[in-house]
C-alpha cells in the first residue's frame, strides 16, 4: 500500500431516526426509535486497491457506500479523499472537483438507467453535469469511445435501455461513471442482479478497466466467491461494525473472527475437499436494538461473559485487525 | 448486421426510426384495432378542426352584432331568411342568430377554455405533485393536505369560487375582456389536486431508484433531476388523466356558462347556448336548445371515450 491512500473512512457512524410520526407516537405513547446503521467504522484504500465490504443483508454495506459517494451524510465521523474531507464546510468548492473523482456502480442495471432516456445520452450526462464538454461532436466522439471500451459497439448510443440485457446495461452503467475519468469507484453489489453466466464477464471487464485506467475500487458484496476474485482486502461487517479486515488472501486462507469462520465455512466447496460445509447459523440481529456488548455474542460458540457485557474494538492482534476478546485472550 | 451512423443523417434516421417506432408501438397497435378510439379521436378532430376555421366554415360570424339580422328570429331548421335568402340549416334563435355558425363559434369558446384550463391544472398539479413527492417531509405533507381540502368539495364549487373571486378583483370595466381568462383559472385550480397526487405517487416511487441516486452522485441539483429523469417518468398516467379532464373542464364550462356566470352572452359558448335556448324549449323553438346540447354532448363523449381507451391502452391490466 502507497503510503498515503486515496480514501479514509476515520470513525463514521450513521443513525437513522426510524420512529413513527409524530402523532401516532403521543397517541400510541412508543417511544422514539434509532437504528444504528454503521458504528465507528473505520479504514482506507490505497490507490490501485480493490477494499472490498462484505456483510449480511442489514450488515450496513450500502450505507457506508452511500456516505462515501456523498448521497447521505454521515452522523458522525468523516470521509476524506486524498486528504479532503467530504463533510466540512472549508472544502466546499474542491468538493465539486472530488464528485467528479468518485463515481458509483449500482446493484440495479434495470433501475440505475433512466428507461426514457437514450444510452448516448446516459453516459454524457457526467460530462455536461461537470461540464467537461460542452461540443455535441466531443461529446459523441467520447461517448463512442466509452461504448467501445466496455465492449459494447458505438452505434448502441442511439438506442433506450429496455434494448438491453442485464449484462449489457451494467455495461452502460460503468461506461457512464468512466465518463468523467474518475479515480476512485464505488461499486454496490455490481453483480449481485446479473446472472451467474454473465457476473463473470462483468467482474473481468472491471479488473481489466482498473488495470488500463489505474482505477480504485470499494467493492460491496455478499458474494464471498466474487469478493475473493475482486478483492486486494477485505472487512468484514456485522450489525455495522467492522469485525476484520485482512489482505485477501490471509482472510479466506486463515480467518480470524468467529464470524468470518462461520460465513467462510458456508462457502460451497468446489473442490471437493471432503471438508464439512457448516450451514450459517442464526440471524443478524434488529439493529434497532442491538445485542449488548460485542454484537455478534448470541450466535458465537466462544462467547463469554467479557463478550456480553463489553464492545470489542478492531484492534490489531498478532498483525491482524480482528474485533474479538476471543482472539484478543488468545482464546481462540 | 452492419449499421454505420454518418453524422449529418443520423438525426433524419433517428426521425425516421422513431416514427417506425411509433407505429409499430402497442399503442398505436391498440389505436388501430379499436373502432372506438378511432371514431371518437376522428369525431374530436373534426370539432378541432371546425372550430378553429369557424370564421370560414361558418355562415355568419355569430360573435358579430351588426351581422344578425333581428327579422330572421325564430327560424325553423332549413328555413332561409326573407331578406337575404340565406339558408338557416340549423334554424335561428330569438334573434335572428345562426344556430350552426353560434354551435362553430361557440365549440372554439368550449374547446379554448378546456384546452386552456386543462393545460393549465396539469402544470400547475403537475409541478406541485413532483415537488411534494421528491422534497417530501413537511412541504408534502403541506401540499396534499391542501390537496385534500379541495378533493372535499365538489369541483364545480371551487370553479364557483374563484370565479366570484376573480370577478371581484376586477374592475367591473375589464369583467368582458377578462371573463374567460378568470374562466380558464377557475376551472384549471377546480382540477390540479388529481394531477398533483398522481404525479406525487409516481415520484416518490422514481425517486427511490438508482438512476435518480446516480445523478445525484454526480452533483446534479434537485431541480434538474425532476425536470430531466422524473418528470418525463411520471408523465404519462398524467396524460390519460388530461384527456379525461379536457371532457370534464369542457362540461364544467358549459354548466358555469349555463348558470350565467361564465363567458359573456356577446360571445356564447355551448353552455350561454344551452341556457338561452332553455327558456324558449317550452314555447315551440325546441331547436335553439337542442342542437347546441348535442354539439356538447357528442363533443364531451368523443373526448372522454378517446381517454377511456387511452387510459385502458396504456394499463392493460385494467382490461
Amino acid at each position: 500500500m502507497s503510503p498515503a491512500p486515496l480514501v479514509e473512512v476515520d470513525r463514521l457512524w450513521r443513525v437513522f431516526d426510524v420512529s413513527g410520526p409524530w402523532l401516532n407516537r403521543v397517541l400510541e405513547r412508543r417511544p422514539r426509535l434509532f437504528l444504528t446503521a454503521v458504528a465507528d467504522v473505520s479504514f482506507a484504500i490505497g490507490r490501485r486497491e480493490t477494499f472490498a465490504l462484505v456483510g449480511e443483508s442489514g450488515s450496513g454495506k450500502s450505507t457506508i457506500a452511500k456516505i462515501i459517494v456523498g448521497l447521505l451524510p454521515p452522523s458522525e465521523g468523516d470521509v476524506r479523499i486524498d486528504g479532503i474531507s467530504m463533510s466540512s464546510p472549508e472544502a466546499r468548492k474542491k468538493r465539486a472537483d472530488l464528485r467528479r473523482r468518485i463515481q458509483m456502480i449500482f446493484q440495479d442495471p434495470y433501475a440505475s438507467l433512466n428507461p426514457r432516456w437514450r444510452v448516448d445520452r446516459i453516459i454524457a450526462e457526467p460530462l455536461r453535469a461537470f461540464g467537461l464538454m460542452r461540443d455535441r461532436k466531443d461529446i459523441e466522439g467520447r461517448v463512442a469511445e466509452l461504448l467501445e471500451l466496455v465492449g459494447l459497439d458505438p452505434s448502441d448510443g442511439h438506442k433506450y435501455p429496455h434494448e438491453f440485457s442485464g449484462g449489457q446495461r451494467q455495461r452502460i452503467a460503468i461506461a457512464r461513471a468512466l465518463a468523467a475519468n474518475p479515480e476512485f469507484i464505488v461499486c454496490d453489489e455490481p453483480t449481485s442482479a446479473l446472472d451467474v453466466s454473465v457476473q463473470a464477464q462483468i467482474l473481468n471487464l472491471m479488473r481489466d478497466l482498473q488495470d488500463q485506467l489505474g482505477l480504485t475500487y470499494l467493492f460491496i458484496s455478499h458474494n464471498l466467491a466474487v469478493v475473493r476474485h475482486m478483492a486486494t482486502r477485505i472487512g468484514v461487517l456485522y450489525l455495522g461494525r467492522l469485525v476484520e479486515v485482512a489482505p485477501s488472501r490471509e482472510l479466506f486462507s486463515n480467518p480470524r473472527h468467529p464470524y468470518t469462520r462461520m460465513l467462510l465455512d458456508a462457502v460451497p466447496d468446489l473442490e471437493m475437499t471432503g471438508r464439512v460445509r457448516r450451514p450459517v447459523e442464526g440471524e443478524i440481529p434488529n439493529p434497532i436494538n442491538p445485542p449488548k456488548g460485542c454484537g455478534f455474542h448470541p450466535r458465537c460458540p466462544y462467547q463469554n461473559e467479557r463478550c456480553r457485557r463489553e464492545t470489542p474494538i478492531l484492534s490489531d492482534e498478532n498483525g491482524r485487525l480482528v474485533a474479538c476478546h476471543g482472539v484478543a485472550e488468545a482464546r481462540i | 448486421m452492419q449499421k454505420t451512423y454518418s453524422q449529418p443523417t443520423s438525426r433524419r434516421e433517428a426521425l425516421g426510426s422513431t416514427l417506425r417506432r411509433a407505429w409499430d408501438s402497442d399503442l398505436a397497435w391498440s389505436f388501430r384495432h379499436s373502432p372506438m378510439a378511432i371514431l371518437a379521436s376522428f369525431t374530436t378532430l373534426v370539432f378541432f378542426l371546425l372550430a378553429l376555421f369557424a370564421p370560414w366554415i361558418a355562415p355568419q360570424n355569430a360573435f358579430d352584432p351588426g351581422a344578425i339580422r333581428l327579422e330572421d328570429g325564430f327560424l325553423e331548421p332549413m328555413e332561409r331568411s326573407s331578406s337575404t335568402g340565406m339558408l338557416y340549416v340549423l334554424g335561428t334563435d330569438s334573434q335572428g342568430r345562426d344556430i350552426l355558425s353560434a354551435i362553430l363559434y361557440g365549440s372554439r369558446i368550449s374547446l379554448l377554455v378546456g384546452f386552456a384550463s386543462v393545460g393549465f391544472s396539469m402544470v400547475l398539479g403537475v409541478t406541485l405533485g413532483l415537488i411534494a413527492g421528491f422534497v417530501g417531509g413537511r412541504t408534502d405533507a403541506l401540499i396534499m393536505r391542501i390537496a385534500d381540502i379541495q378533493l372535499s368539495f365538489p369541483a364545480i364549487l371551487i370553479a364557483l369560487l374563484v370565479f366570484g373571486i376573480g370577478r371581484g378583483l376586477i374592475p367591473p370595466s375589464q369583467h368582458e375582456q377578462m371573463a374567460i381568462i378568470v374562466l380558464i383559472i377557475a376551472i384549471g385550480l377546480s382540477h390540479w389536486a388529481q394531477y398533483a397526487r398522481t404525479v406525487r405517487g409516481s415520484t416518490m416511487v422514481e425517486k427511490g431508484k438508482e438512476y435518480v441516486q446516480a445523478a445525484r452522485v454526480m452533483g446534479r441539483s434537485s431541480l434538474a433531476i425532476m425536470r430531466e429523469h422524473v418528470l418525463p417518468n411520471v408523465i404519462g398516467p398524467v396524460l390519460v388523466i388530461a384527456t379525461i379532464n379536457l371532457a370534464l373542464a369542457i362540461i364544467e364550462e358549459a354548466t358555469l356558462s349555463f348558470l350565467g356566470v361564465g363567458v359573456p352572452p356577446t360571445q356564447p359558448s355551448l353552455g350561454t347556448l344551452i341556457r338561452v335556448g332553455q327558456q324558449f324549449l317550452f314555447s315551440g323553438e325546441w331547436w335553439i336548445l337542442l342542437f347546441p346540447s348535442l354539439a356538447l354532448i357528442i363533443l364531451a363523449l368523443a373526448v372522454n371515450l378517446f381517454g377511456d381507451w387511452l387510459r385502458d391502452a396504456l394499463n392493460p391490466r385494467l382490461k
